[in-house]
């Protein structure tokens, strides 16, 4: 390793964005960042961290050659592109456009990987991502075929462990909704009673609901939050019901959700308006430390007259013992703050839009 | 038969590819073939699960445009010259 590549027990910021994606790392006092540019011309959804391996994983797109997961096991210096049979079998009438989210699994199971599509499935490699099969089970599901786009497409875009049992795994597609799997993924149950559609003639129907982003807290894995097109949500019992916690905040609506890193009772929102804007023109964190039960807007720092979007995927929390979040704009502007959430600075600015913010910690 | 297959930079940077890359094919998908068996994960940039070609990439063969022939079927002459071309949309 060189200077110019993170070290031991720096914190990575991986930045997906429209035309490429972006690598930040800085020591845990995250004062002096360092910068690397990696997919020049591909869409960037997603990246994860693998603490297993030390590596990377991008979800790469591109309108010509296709959608796939590439993995860099030196820190974005060169990528591993094999990525085979990501995509639904020949004689399915769905094919893979995009993949949204990509997920190293727990260290139960070396080598595993999940990635979620669009057209709506989950798909799973066994060997780092060097080959994958779609998880049957889901895109077999009776409500399949019934199965709505929002208006970023029909996309598999959460997906959540749980740590304690390695059978149980939860996933998020828009328009549908939220699933949960008991049995590693062989069949799955939706997972949205007491979440609102208002868009549907039944405001709540089994499914169809437009899940923007679903969360768990490894800690504390049966309690799972969402920011819904219609709300946010959070279940303390697996899925199987939901609580509206929206009280409070500026607007029902937003696309990120994020837990802090110790806290499993603090998260955070970016509430946006009907035009997909931040409420007034003032960009704006909401935190909540108590589980959803109040909410204050977290501003210092944070520009005013700043009409920003903030996509789905586009904020995350980071370990260090004082949690960091990181959010990114549509505009490309990315913001952090190494307090909670208390303050704010721009760690980047003039990034092309930022689809994802994900983080990870050197081991 | 041998054929020049001449690589886009998109995929010359992903897979590490000269700009060049001869390999022995009879049509346009065991062209795919070949170079997927050099560098894994090529073919499926350029075809669908089904064998057909991805809806925007474009072949041409001695500067024919092979969706106006046999698609991914279509047949190589002895030292075909074959350009994998990203079609050109949007902005």
């Amino acid at each position: 390793m060189t200077a110019d590549t993170p070290q031991r027990g720096d914190v990575l910021v991986m930045v997906g964005t429209k035309k490429g994606g972006f690598l930040f790392w800085s020591d845990e006092r995250r004062r002096e960042w360092r910068r690397k540019v990696v997919h020049a011309g591909w869409m960037v959804h997603h990246m994860s961290f693998d603490p297993r391996h030390q590596s990377i994983y991008a979800a790469t797109n591109g309108e010509v050659f296709g959608a796939l997961v590439q993995r860099s096991e030196d820190f974005g210096e060169t990528w591993k592109a094999r990525s085979e049979k990501l995509d639904y079998p020949a004689d399915s009438p769905h094919r893979v456009r995009k993949i949204w989210h990509v997920l190293p699994a727990g260290d139960g199971a070396p080598g595993r990987v999940y990635a979620g599509a669009e057209r709506a499935g989950l798909f799973q490699s066994d060997d780092q991502g060097e080959t994958w099969q779609v998880v049957e089970g889901l895109t077999r599901h009776p409500t399949g075929e019934q199965w709505q786009p929002g208006n970023g497409g029909l996309c598999l875009h959460s997906i959540a462990l749980d740590p304690k049992d390695p059978n149980r795994l939860y996933v998020g597609i828009s328009a549908v909704g939220v699933f949960r799997s008991d049995d590693g993924g062989r069949t799955w149950a939706t997972k949205n009673k007491g979440v609102r559609a208002d868009f549907l003639p039944d405001p709540f129907p089994e499914f169809g609901q437009c899940v923007h982003k679903l969360r768990l807290h490894p800690s504390r894995p049966d309690v799972l939050y969402q920011q819904n097109h219609c709300g946010v949500y959070r279940s303390d019992d697996r899925g199987d019901t939901w609580v509206d916690i929206s009280e409070g905040l500026p607007s029902r609506f937003g696309f990120p959700m994020a837990i802090h890193a110790y806290d499993p009772d603090t998260v955070y929102v970016v509430p946006q308006d009907d035009n997909r804007v931040v409420p007034e023109g003032r960009m704006s964190v909401w935190r909540s430390r108590d589980r959803g039960a109040t909410w204050k807007p977290m501003t210092q720092g944070l520009p005013e007259r700043a009409y920003l979007t903030v996509l789905r995927e586009a904020m995350d929390a980071d370990s260090c013992d004082r949690c960091g979040i990181y959010v990114g704009s549509e505009t490309g502007q990315l913001f952090f703050s190494r307090d909670e959430g208390d303050s704010w600075e721009v760690l980047a600015d003039l990034l092309p839009p930022v689809y994802s913010v994900s983080t990870g910690r050197l081991g | 038969m041998a054929a020049r297959v001449h690589i886009p930079s998109m995929l010359r940077s992903l897979y590490r590819t000269q700009p060049i890359e001869v390999v022995e094919a009879s049509t346009v998908a065991e062209m795919a073939h070949a170079l997927d068996a050099r560098f894994p994960g090529f073919r499926e940039r350029l075809l669908e699960p089904d064998g057909e070609l991805r809806r925007y990439v474009g072949v041409f063969v001695n500067g024919e445009d092979v969706r106006w022939q046999a698609e991914a079927g279509s047949a190589l002459e002895a030292n075909a010259e074959i350009w994998i071309v990203g079609n050109v949309a949007g902005g």
